[in-house]
């Protein structure tokens, strides 16, 4: 493991942490982590074509999110791995030709994900009141009521016209 | 199958996913509408965009081309949609 993976993994452990009252967090850092693993397996096995499988895997997630969604933090994830779909693309394009760009930009989405996550799970658990977190987070009423939010518009595979 | 025509529909499909993923559509419908445009369009503006962007016609190129010319279509759906559908509330 490189000094970004490892990062990664302990920021991914710290958010798990953080949202521990947040089930579905959990669900979303193993969606994660997963496209994550066969991503970094095909670069380091130096497959063909390894942009394209971070493509597939991130449109995948993007996919299962979008389809799974319940809240609007979710919808924000989703985005956000939108974003990687579109780095992928870029790459594949090539719009990005620099690979240290190219990973550079997937770990800031990757860290940005995790981020959202971490302060979902932080400003759920202030509202259930047993939090170890300081009351000030309490305060982020607003935010916390947009992020819990349930999601605005149903799937569309739910809607027939 | 010649080497090309799998390219076509590896690019054609390819971009189909790639928007649904993306860009998904608002209903059943929606998604109905969008797919079989981006197949069809992908399909047809598959080449245009190959010789636009004098890319090669190798595989890669061909996937490429044919995928971005689906992946357009299926945009372009749907930005068509909202126009005509601004249309009729304003008339």
């Amino acid at each position: 493991m490189n000094q970004y993976e490892v990062a990664l993994l302990i920021m991914a452990l710290v958010t798990a942490f953080v949202a521990r009252g947040l089930p579905r967090a959990w669900l979303w850092i193993s969606v994660g982590a997963l496209s994550f693993v066969v991503s970094a397996t095909w670069w380091r096995l130096h497959l063909p074509y390894h942009p394209a499988a971070t493509l597939v895997c991130d449109a995948l997630v993007c996919l299962t999110i979008y389809s799974l969604a319940r809240e609007e933090f979710e919808i924000w994830l989703f985005n956000l791995f939108r974003l990687s779909v579109l780095v992928s693309l870029l790459k594949l394009f090539g719009v990005i030709q620099e690979n240290l760009i190219y990973a550079a930009a997937l770990e800031c989405v990757n860290f940005a994900a995790l981020l959202l996550l971490g302060g979902t799970g932080i400003l759920a658990g202030t509202a259930n009141g047993g939090h170890t977190f300081g009351s000030w987070i309490g305060s982020f009423r607003r935010l916390r009521r947009a992020l819990r939010a349930a999601r605005r518009s149903p799937p569309w595979f739910t809607v027939p016209r | 199958m010649e080497d090309g025509l799998i390219a076509k529909i590896v690019g054609v499909l390819s971009g189909s996913f790639l928007s649904l993923s993306y860009d998904p559509p608002r209903s059943r419908a929606g998604f109905l509408r969008r797919g079989a445009s981006s197949i069809i369009f992908g399909w047809v503006f598959g080449e245009p965009t190959l010789a636009f962007l004098e890319w090669k016609g190798d595989y890669n190129s061909t996937v490429a081309a044919f995928c971005l010319a689906s992946m357009f279509s299926w945009s372009a759906i749907g930005v068509l949609k909202r126009i005509v559908e601004a249309y009729k509330k304003e008339s």
